[in-house]
């Protein structure tokens, strides 16, 4: 291995440098956003420590959400933010292209959003928990190099709960439309969808904490049958190619997969009323991401089936019609 | 790619320490570029490139063989029956530029004297981190194994067949009657791909043709195909594979950094200053911090050592890819080539082939990974993200002012921030590598700590 000098001319190093000396003591590889920078160069420790931690905080999470003894329903709010808080601390700590900062400004503008909406249209006695559950599910997935992005997002995904309505009820899920319009229309944004890794101890926490929220809100049968049938076609093509079972395993180990059935599809206002309907929405949304991943081979199947097949909704409602889902009374639907 | 390893190892590279290093500068501004530690340090390190743009993919595999050349062979998962005009046998040499100029770098940076310095320029955080193939056959023997050679063509030095399989022990028969050495339980491994409709690349070298180029060496294969799949079929390569393997990827691609969506992608610690002394064995340190790091992990991450820009670098390892070596690297979308697919007009930042230094639309991702069978059951799917945040395996070593430190007022304070500072390389470089950090203390000829107690272990 041979260390070379740099054969380029005088002049052509100074242009090549010039921003650097025009910039004593800055690089210009540091990233637009200095603490960014900071927060991502000292990696070292933090990683490893950041599974454990993670780990503990769901843990604790658990244990005080199960000795909660407020009433049912306010119980069901606070176990789905307390979930979705821990695995966000978590993803802060060990994922570190998502700064604090940037999950900050997406609560802010989320929050502030949900008030407008709220104060303009009358209905203050909603409340902000689906707005804190969307900007932390926002938060999880979206990953930018730039600071306004988040923000934007999370105020156009709030908005479109009030704009975007059919029968009633709000079309999109508003994280999943956030991170789809902000992956294809925004610079610098993308959605890492092997960020989670496949740590099966973390897919078995999460996979314990999903079930903790959405039993408490009556829609788990969606998120199941979701697991079931997308498991299911990975196993029927491992089959069909007479592949490693080790590669089903490897689908069911990852987080990105279990998040998005219990925090993602499981949200009770974008899915149909119905059981019945529940459960074909979910085989047709699993069918679909499939189809993206196996047949198309495109990267974030699961938020693109999702966003793709959401106008069915309306329609098995129409179809299927049953009792709308309330979040004061979440055993009732 | 799938180096089939039993077949042999196409990609067997000799380990190599005799890593010069020298007191040279590259970039002077942004501190002397001392010097690196390239995936020649890694033993049996496989190297690809990959430049893709849209659903157009050139893939270029490294045929590091050291053996008998009449052993070499190659088997690689293709989408389609490629073209003889989609083969190309490139230049060894792109490997060897593009590993240099992206492999982990070592900057270093001398203090200033201090009494020089005034008390508001006096911070020393100014100079901290910134930034980073067969033979003949008899056609009826093909048919009974339901294995049909599409092709044949001899390129360059090697001879290539493109063969369709509808049974894998078929194939696999098929490849050990022509004189492939192929490894048993291969067909177990060559299934999936064949119920896939996947073509399969196979490669060996033709002696004559190789007598004929005068290289005692093999150039790399390189294919250009369209398809959706951005994907590395690594599976094939592990059939019998013992203990784990390296894997660079270096991903050319034209708008951001690339990175794995079944796997988790991350970047390695990079911007730590090093104690001075490991100037002379970087490439030791780099070592074992990558095994420490990807052993952490259970070697389930795929590592980023290196994204940037290919116009530029700072420090800079070595000198960026010239646009022709970029083409020679598979880099189809140059200017003067290819227009931007289904892009409208303007996407493109006009690149005069005069402005080396302007911004090309050439980015480069360097992905490291280490692997077992266990930990990669999957082959590599990867994605184009829009990111575009340079990164680079830097590290830095900061040397002190040697001076008298009764120089002036400045003097002792400066001195104490120094030791303070080392401390903090030892420990910086112990944690990285998982050395001995009290070892590193005596090589640095710095104070042994006290042991600390074990309260203060709990609660520090």
């Amino acid at each position: 291995m041979e260390v070379t000098r740099d054969p380029v001319s005088a002049s052509e190093r100074e242009a090549r440098i010039g921003w650097s000396q025009r910039h004593p003591g800055q690089a210009r590889a540091r990233p637009r956003i200095p603490w960014l920078y900071r927060w991502t160069s000292d990696a070292d420790s933090r990683s490893s420590v950041a599974r454990n931690l993670l780990r503990g905080l769901i843990c604790a999470e658990i244990t005080m959400a199960l000795m909660q003894t407020s009433p049912p329903g306010k119980r069901d709010q606070r176990i789905r933010f307390d979930s979705l808080a821990s695995i966000a601390t978590g993803v802060l700590l060990r994922d570190l292209s998502l700064h604090p900062l940037q999950m900050a400004l997406a609560f802010g503008s989320g929050l502030a959003t949900q008030a407008f909406w709220l104060r303009r249209l009358g209905l203050e006695q909603k409340g902000f928990l689906s707005a804190i559950v969307m900007c932390c599910g926002l938060s999880l997935l979206l990953r930018s190099d730039a600071m306004w992005v988040h923000p934007l997002a999370a105020a156009t995904a709030i908005s479109s709960k009030f704009v975007l309505r059919v029968n009633r009820k709000h079309l999109y899920n508003p994280a999943n439309l956030g991170v789809v319009l902000a992956i294809s229309l925004l610079p610098g944004t993308w959605v890492s969808p092997g960020q989670w890794g496949n740590d099966l101890a973390m897919a078995v926490w999460v996979l314990m904490l999903g079930t903790i929220v959405t039993t408490r809100a009556r829609r788990l049968d969606v998120s199941w049958v979701f697991l079931g049938a997308f498991l299911g076609l990975v196993a029927l093509r491992v089959l069909l190619l007479g592949q490693s079972w080790a590669i089903w395993w490897h689908q069911l180990g990852n987080g990105a997969l279990l998040l998005f059935a219990f925090f993602m599809i499981s949200d009770p206002m974008t899915i149909p009323d119905r059981r019945g309907a529940r459960i074909v929405y979910a085989f047709v949304v699993a069918a679909g991401a499939v189809a993206w991943q196996y047949l198309l081979f495109r990267p974030n199947a699961l938020i693109w089936s999702l966003f793709l097949l959401t106008p069915l909704v309306p329609l098995l409602d129409r179809w299927m019609p049953g009792g709308r889902f309330d979040w004061k009374h979440p055993a009732i639907g | 790619m799938a180096y089939s390893r039993a077949v042999r190892p196409a990609v067997a590279c000799a380990l190599c320490l005799s890593l010069a290093f020298g007191a040279q500068c590259a970039c002077a501004f942004c501190g002397f570029y001392v010097g690196n530690a390239d995936a020649k340090l890694f033993n049996e390190a496989s190297q690809v490139i990959i430049a893709r743009d849209a659903n157009r993919t050139v893939i270029s595999m490294r045929n590091d063989f050291q053996g008998d050349l009449s052993e070499f062979a190659l088997v690689v998962p293709v989408p389609a029956v490629l073209q003889k005009s989609q083969i190309h046998v490139g230049d060894p040499k792109i490997f060897e530029r593009i590993d240099a100029y992206s492999a982990p770098r070592l900057a270093e940076y001398f203090d200033a004297n201090p009494c020089e310095l005034d008390k508001a320029s006096r911070s020393m955080a100014a100079n901290s981190p910134m930034a980073q193939m067969a033979a003949k056959e008899e056609l009826r023997r093909d048919t009974a194994l339901g294995v049909i050679v599409e092709a044949r063509y001899t390129v360059g030095e090697y001879d290539i067949a493109i063969l369709s399989a509808s049974e894998s022990n078929g194939l696999e028969t098929w490849l050990r009657q022509s004189g492939y050495r192929i490894p048993a339980g291969a067909s177990k491994a060559l299934q999936p791909y064949i119920r896939q409709n996947l073509k399969f690349f196979v490669a060996r070298v033709n002696l004559a043709a190789q007598a004929k180029t005068g290289f005692s060496y093999l150039r790399p294969l390189q294919f250009a195909f369209e398809s959706e799949r951005f994907m590395l079929p690594v599976r094939l390569g592990m059939i019998n594979a013992k203990g784990p393997q390296d894997l660079v990827i270096y991903a050319l691609s034209r708008n951001g950094r690339v990175e794995t969506t079944n796997y988790r992608t991350a970047k390695l610690p990079a911007n730590v200053d090093l104690p001075t002394y490991t100037r002379s064995e970087f490439a030791q340190v780099y070592k074992a911090m990558f095994e420490t790091q990807a052993k952490r992990e259970d070697f389930r991450v795929v590592w980023t050592e290196y994204f940037w820009n290919m116009a530029w670098c700072d420090p800079c390892a070595a000198d960026p890819l010239s646009p022709d070596e970029l083409r020679g690297a598979g880099v189809f979308w140059l200017e003067g080539g290819e227009p931007p697919i289904g892009a409208t007009s303007g996407a493109l930042p006009a690149v005069s082939p005069l402005s080396r230094q302007g911004a090309q639309p050439v980015m480069l991702t360097r992905l490291h990974l280490r692997y077992t069978p266990e930990t990669l059951p999957e082959d590599l799917m990867f994605q184009e993200t829009k990111d575009r945040q340079n990164f680079q395996a830097r590290y830095v070593l900061r040397h002190p002012w040697k001076g008298d430190p009764d120089a002036c007022t400045n003097a002792p304070r400066y001195f104490a921030d120094v030791a303070k500072r080392e401390e903090g390389e030892a420990q910086a470089l112990a944690s990285l590598t998982g050395w001995d950090v009290d070892q590193i203390r005596a090589r640095m000829s710095i104070p042994t700590q006290p042991r600390s107690t074990w309260w203060e272990r709990l609660w520090k």
